[in-house]
């Protein structure tokens, strides 16, 4: 998710990041991952995208921070979601998928 | 609370650096096994990982933004460069900051008693409703009135919510048998009521205290209860005595609240009733002519200052009327209202006219001051070309150096403020000494938020005077032009031109502070050496309290004779007499005159001056009696009324010719009146009456044993010639003790009394003279600056003249003129500036006018000299260039 429009697209990185961190508290590289694997290699999570983003939402209050010990025994930072992380969540879940079903609507439509 | 973990964020930059590192390092080292486990070498996978993140430090800068505020965190590093380039020139910083501590200080210190005197309300309830009442006359105003007038304020007019009259005296109140001199005032019940002022302790008066039988009981002031009860708060149903009597203290007024007479802060109330149990024989409850009180007052809602004014005109004489005949010095004049908030000060009326004339002067100074500063700044903007050229090449944006090199003159105008305000408290503590002992004590610096706020208001606005010339002279810089040493030339002469751009302008500003300093001078020497029309060298004022001594009613008038006649055959003496009024002095007493024949024009106001005179008066005041006779003690109350009359009352109701001739001044009712149907025995030289700048008023002098007053005022010595006032002095208290032991007796030269009427004037030319002083200083230093720069960045063109045999003298004429000519722009600038200045100030001249080409022309010398001074140093130091070196310089 590099070109294109960045106010959509990095509204949709913010969802993403939103959703796989309602699974539990990970590491950038883990979220990087999880996109990548869940989405079937399609969508790819940039380096130079993914922290500047991890760390506005922090400073946004949706998700915190702390440091943690990865399952191969090393440092990193942990996110995880908060509570009002959690509702920005559904509101942009409701959001992502008006925005499809509109998309979609037009297509068939054409 | 997002903002302010960016806010922190800000300033612990480094911490979030290298958690950030960390934070990257481990996705980097699990993107490396990942490749590893695909197959990769180590070396190649840890290579393609760490490509994945592209620019890795841009990556990290957008990642910490953020986490931090912007420019907090370029301003926190800008600030940490500016205090690293002042701490590396300690020298100039010193100059800097100590001549804006003094500019910034005095301008806070003169900012604060403008403040106090013009600006502070009374600490009362809605004090913007309380009004004044005064009593106008022509141009003057005076704001006594009598306990009777004050009666007659209170019940006859529907206009008014609420009326308060008040005095102030000192009284001397014993406590446990320790007598002290205390500040005090006598209050009407309803004054602390009226002015909605709650007290501290206790209660306040209420209308009932106020009256014969209730008036024992006393409020006392905080500060007083601070001081003398350490504030104990058994203090109320304590007895204390005042002038020997019990009163019983009921209450103590808030701290903020100390009367409404603002330079009298008082100690201790009493209702206006106690002064019938104090002065058991006075009649100041009854009569309708001593005017003692000050009246304030509340209006009815709906009903302003000028809805009220036609009011208190057309009502006021009506119920005057029904005192009948009112005495000689009758106030029947207008009655007015007038903004009260502020409460009542006599300094205030005094000095506020002098202290915004200082308060104009000080910020000129500051003015000056910045224009050196600036001047240096840009020297240091010059030195540090080549490193903003550097930045700028490596890609600095400019309004990030303007906005550097502002915060630069931003902590050097801060401290300069910050050392100001500290510095604020002695300066106010100087410039007291310039105004009268005690009744100016409460214009001693208070710092307050208002201060702070103006202080600091003034520091920026310096720093941006000072700061915005030199930072937009960086950000014009062209890119690489500075690197380049060749085009040297064309920058410098751009700074040059700025520099003495600023150097003119400092120049102007000098010549005004000057002109207004010399034209300050020449009046009050106008004014110390004025004639008013009596010699003032050899004279002495003697103040008697007869009435103290015993010597009550109508025997006062036997100790003033046989006193005044004792006097006289001393031989150190050569004559004594006595006035009720002391030319000079400030009192008053007018009426108009009704002179037979002469019939006034549609409004012509027929005023004259009065006072009441003893035999002797003019021989002692050395006044010249041009026709007639002066009073003798042959004028007295068997014989017909007599009158004195100076030149201009001679000229302009009898063309001249005035002894012989009848007047009366005064409504004239009465017959028994002292003023009415008096024969002019005499015609005096003019004088001064009530000060040395009013124009000559028409004078009326009554023989004072003729009176029924009797005798009464200040008495006059003249000493012969050859005594010294000293000796003299002690030989009239011994006098005045074979008389009457008792009478309290006060002798001072006329000289002193004059020295205080000059007060205000003395302090105003001093001032200016000193801060004209510190204009030239700074004015001088400024134009250094730019010779001594000019010299040096013209050596080698002056080796080459030299070289090719131009004199020293040559040489030093070259930057003499040089320096002359910035000066002389600076005075074709501030000489009409410092004209349209003067105006402003003409009323407060003398003897001279605002456009007085003197003053100008010895303005325009100064600065000229100063500037020759400030060429011939460098010009100097410029001709003893050995030329050689001078040539190599280059």
């Amino acid at each position: 998710m590099s070109k294109g429009n960045p106010d959509v697209l990095q509204g949709t990185l913010d969802l993403l990041i939103l959703k796989t961190l309602a699974r539990g508290p990970q590491h950038g590289y883990g979220i990087a991952c999880h996109i990548q694997e869940v989405s079937d290699e399609v969508l790819r999570v940039e380096e130079g995208s993914l922290y500047p983003a991890l760390h506005r939402i922090e400073q946004a209050g949706w998700i915190s921070s702390e440091w943690g010990t990865s399952h191969n025994n090393r440092r990193a930072k942990y996110y995880r979601l908060t509570a009002v992380g959690r509702k920005q969540l559904a509101r942009e879940e409701e959001n992502w998928s008006q925005l499809t079903r509109a998309v979609a609507k037009v297509l068939r439509f054409a | 609370m997002s903002w302010i973990n960016r806010l922190l964020g800000s300033f612990r930059k480094d911490r979030l650096e290298d958690q950030l590192d960390d934070e990257l390092q481990f996705h980097i080292e699990m993107r490396t096994q990942e490749f590893v486990a695909s197959g990769m070498l180590p070396e190649e996978a840890r290579h393609k990982a760490s490509r994945l993140f592209g620019n890795q430090t841009l990556l990290k800068e957008r990642t910490r933004e953020m986490d931090t505020i912007g420019w907090i965190e370029t301003l926190w590093q800008d600030l940490r460069y500016a205090l690293r380039l002042l701490r590396k020139s300690p020298g100039f910083t010193a100059v800097a900051v100590l001549s804006l501590a003094l500019g910034i200080g005095a301008n806070t210190a003169v900012f604060s008693m403008l403040d106090t005197l013009l600006l502070t309300k009374l600490p009362v309830r809605d004090p913007d409703g309380l009004y004044q009442l005064v009593v106008t006359h022509r141009s003057a105003t005076h704001n006594s009135f009598a306990y009777t007038d004050y009666q007659k304020l209170r019940d006859g007019f529907d206009t008014f919510d609420g009326v308060i009259a008040w005095t102030t005296s000192s009284f001397e109140i014993q406590i446990n048998n320790v007598p002290e001199e205390v500040r005090g005032a006598f209050v009407t019940g309803a004054f602390y009521e009226v002015l909605g002022v709650k007290p501290a302790l206790g209660r306040l008066f209420v209308p009932s205290d106020d009256t014969v039988a209730g008036a024992s009981v006393a409020v006392l002031g905080y500060s007083y209860w601070e001081r003398t009860f350490a504030r104990d708060p058994n203090v109320i149903g304590k007895v204390v005595h005042i002038e020997g009597l019990p009163f019983t203290v009921i209450g103590v007024t808030p701290r903020e609240f100390a009367g409404a007479e603002v330079d009298y802060p008082r100690d201790v109330t009493v209702p206006v009733q106690a002064i019938k149990r104090l002065q058991p024989k006075s009649n100041m409850l009854e009569s309708t002519g001593s005017y003692w009180l000050r009246v304030m007052v509340r209006l009815k809602p709906g009903i302003t200052m000028k809805s009220a004014r036609p009011v208190l005109r057309d009502l006021w004489p009506k119920l005057l009327e029904d005192d009948g005949a009112r005495p000689i010095d009758g106030w029947t004049q207008k009655l007015n209202i007038e903004p009260g908030g502020m409460g009542v000060s006599g300094v205030r009326n005094e000095f506020s006219e002098a202290l915004i004339i200082l308060m104009t002067l000080v910020a000129l100074v500051l003015l000056i001051a910045c224009a050196n500063i600036a001047n240096l700044l840009l020297a240091r903007a010059t030195v540090r070309r080549r490193e903003v050229a550097v930045r700028i090449a490596l890609g600095a944006g400019r309004t990030r150096l303007v906005r550097q090199w502002l915060t630069e003159s931003l902590v050097l105008a801060s401290l300069g403020g910050f050392a100001g305000v500290m510095l604020a408290h002695w300066i106010t503590q100087g410039l007291l000494l310039f105004l009268p002992k005690g009744g100016a004590g409460f214009l001693a610096f208070h710092l307050d938020i208002r201060m702070l706020l103006f202080a600091a208001a003034l520091t920026t606005a310096t720093a941006l005077i000072f700061g915005l010339l030199p930072s937009l002279q960086v950000a014009n810089l062209p890119p690489g032009s500075a690197m380049n040493e060749s085009v040297r030339g064309s920058s410098g002469r751009r700074r040059t031109l700025l520099a003495r751009g600023v150097v003119i302008a400092q120049v102007a500003v000098c010549l005004v502070l000057v002109t207004g300093a010399l034209l300050f001078a020449r009046s009050l020497q106008n004014l110390a050496r004025s004639d008013y029309g009596f010699q003032r060298e050899g004279l002495l004022l003697v103040n008697a309290n007869p009435a103290k001594g015993g010597f009550k009613g109508d025997r006062a008038s036997f100790f003033y004779k046989d006193f005044l006649s004792s006097l006289d055959a001393t031989p150190a003496i050569r004559s004594a007499s006595c006035a009720f009024i002391t030319p000079l002095a400030g009192g008053m007493w007018w009426d108009p005159a009704v002179v037979p024949g002469y019939t006034p024009a549609r409004n012509e106001m027929t005023t004259v001056y009065l006072n009441s005179v003893s035999p002797r008066y003019f021989a002692t005041m050395g006044t010249p009696v041009l026709v007639g006779r002066e009073f003798t003690d042959a004028d007295d109350r068997t014989t017909r009324r007599v009158a004195i009359v100076n030149e201009s009352f001679a000229r302009r109701f009898f063309h001249g010719d005035a002894v012989g001739r009848n007047f009366t001044v005064g409504d004239g009712k009465d017959d028994d009146q002292d003023t009415v149907n008096l024969e002019i025995v005499g015609v005096v030289a003019n004088t001064k009456y009530g000060q040395p700048r009013e124009k000559q008023k028409e004078l009326v002098y009554i023989a004072m044993y003729q009176g029924k007053r009797g005798a009464s005022g200040t008495i006059q010595v003249r000493l012969a010639p050859d005594i010294n006032p000293d000796a003299a002095s002690g030989e009239i208290r011994k006098i005045a003790g074979r008389i009457g032991k008792e009478v309290p007796i006060e002798v001072q030269t006329y000289d002193k009394l004059f020295k205080r009427v000059l007060q205000q004037d003395r302090m105003v030319a001093l001032l200016s003279g000193f801060f004209g002083l510190l204009g030239i200083t700074l004015a001088f230093v400024g134009l250094y600056g730019v010779m001594a720069y000019a010299v040096n960045a013209r050596t080698g063109e002056i080796g080459i003249r030299m070289a090719l045999g131009a004199q020293s003298r040559t040489v030093i004429w070259m930057i003499l003129k040089d320096s002359l000519t910035l000066a002389s722009w600076g005075a074709i600038i501030g000489v009409p500036v410092a004209l349209v200045a003067s105006r402003f100030i003409a009323s407060y001249l003398f003897g001279v006018t605002p456009s007085d080409p003197n003053a100008l022309v010895l303005a325009v010398l100064t600065i000229l000299i100063v500037a020759m001074l400030a060429g011939y140093l460098p010009g100097r130091r410029a001709s003893s260039l050995d030329p050689m070196i001078a040539l190599r310089s280059e």
